[in-house]
């Protein structure tokens, strides 16, 4: 059976994925403050490694870096809430983009197993 | 990143670049396994004497500086050199956007604003003159006229001098016949600094496709032009970009800011080429 992020469409999926999944997330009020003052050009490559790693692609990711990547934003007040609306930009990006259901849930999944390491609990 | 000079790099190896840089055969080293022989290089460092050939005011800000290099230079309007400059035993580095058109003009141009406190431009504004020479470095720069298919609408948005490369790219968009509509908007902190307002609106008259919108602050005693003027403007012509190319010139508050704005209407963040002016510190 092949992986979810061949399922998904790997790469090129990413791509496709990573302008409509930023864009969702700077119009969200919820979190866009996170977002206020980083560099548009920077922060999309680096989408693309949150979006790799979300569905369960190749990644150079460890739970201490996540831990390291998000400290300073949860010293600004970081929460659950906001967490739960970045997995709800993602599922609603893929969903516009015709991914299954159960694809979709398994992508919740993983983004929920680094929770922890991003809201550094 | 690297740069081909000679042949083209593999297209595995640029996955996920700008278009800009595609086109121009950056590519990313890391994934390149090269099927055929690859330049690469550098040679922006190289330094080269020009000759003031013109100088003149194009508005009580702005002067306007034309060179003559002492050897043919290759460039793509939109491009920006380095201008080495040595004043009372000190030496600067200023970097000025080109305004010319390699298929136009025939000498380099740049437009120049007199910074508040700043000295290299003051020295060209007060002491340069014409028929001396200057030290200066090879064109570099990626925001150039960058369209897979002409009929592309395009957005050139700049303030103050980072109306210059706008100037050049619109120019290298007319010369490859571009098709599709191209607006330009030129915000300035009064009319006298919408300093090509009678070029544009030649173009205008010679070009259909051409619309030029000037902007200029409307509160008395506010600074520069906000943003949010250009953003209104453009609200009035289109309420989506998707599809649009975006090219922004100017002061890095204008082009980040204006850079999301667009973004957020819809331009593909591929297709938003940046150019940001960052001020020296004297
Ligand atoms: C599934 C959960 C998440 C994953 C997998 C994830 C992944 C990543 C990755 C890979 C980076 C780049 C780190 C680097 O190399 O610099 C990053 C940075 C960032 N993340 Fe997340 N993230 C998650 C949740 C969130 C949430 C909930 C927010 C805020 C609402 C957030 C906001 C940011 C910001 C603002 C940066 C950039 C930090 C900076 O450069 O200053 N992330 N994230």
């Amino acid at each position: 059976m092949s992986s979810l992020y061949e399922r998904i469409g790997g790469a090129a999926a990413v791509d496709a994925a990573v302008d409509i999944f930023y864009r969702k997330v700077l119009a969200d009020d919820r979190i866009s403050d996170f977002f206020e003052d980083v560099d548009m050009d920077r922060q999309i490559g680096k989408q693309k490694a949150f979006l790799t790693m979300a569905f369960g692609g190749p990644n150079n990711y460890d739970g201490k870096s996540m831990r390291d990547a998000h400290k300073h934003l949860v010293a600004r007040g970081l929460d659950e809430n906001h967490f739960d609306a970045v997995v709800e930009n993602l599922a609603n990006t893929l969903g516009e983009l015709g991914v299954a259901a159960e694809d979709i849930a398994e992508v919740g999944e993983i983004a929920g197993s680094v929770r922890g390491d991003v809201l550094n609990h | 990143m690297l740069q081909a000079l000679h042949g083209s790099p593999p297209p595995d190896s640029q996955r996920g670049l700008k278009l800009n840089l595609k086109q121009q055969n950056f590519f990313l080293p890391c994934i390149c396994f090269p099927e055929a022989d690859l330049q690469i290089g550098n040679d922006s460092r190289k330094q080269v004497a020009a000759t003031v050939t013109r100088k003149f005011a194009r508005s009580p800000l702005v002067v306007e500086l034309h060179l003559s290099p002492e050897t043919d230079i290759p460039y793509r309007a939109g491009q920006h050199i380095n201008l080495l400059c040595r004043i009372d035993d000190e030496d600067f580095v200023r970097s000025y956007s080109l305004s010319s058109h390699p298929g136009v003009d025939e000498d380099l141009v740049l437009q120049i604003a007199l910074v508040d406190g700043g000295k290299v431009s003051a020295w060209i504004h007060d002491s340069l003159a014409e028929g001396e020479s200057v030290a200066m470095q090879m064109p570099v720069g990626t925001c150039v006229y960058s369209c897979v298919s002409v009929e592309q609408p395009l957005l050139l948005a700049g303030v103050g001098t980072g109306l210059a490369p706008l100037y050049g790219i619109l120019r290298d968009a007319l010369h490859n016949n571009h098709q599709g509509p191209i607006h330009l908007f030129h915000g300035a902190s009064n009319e006298q600094e919408l300093y090509l307002n009678r070029e544009f609106d030649l173009l205008h008259s010679s070009n259909d496709g051409f619309y030029y919108h000037p902007v200029v602050r409307s509160e008395a005693g506010q600074r520069g032009i906000s943003q949010k003027s250009i953003e209104e403007s453009i609200a009035c012509l289109a309420t989506s970009l998707e599809g649009w190319q975006v090219y922004l010139c100017g002061n890095p508050k204008f082009v980040k800011q204006l850079q999301k704005h667009c973004f957020l209407l819809g331009a593909s963040s591929k297709e938003i080429f940046c150019d940001e002016f960052v001020s020296a510190q004297n």
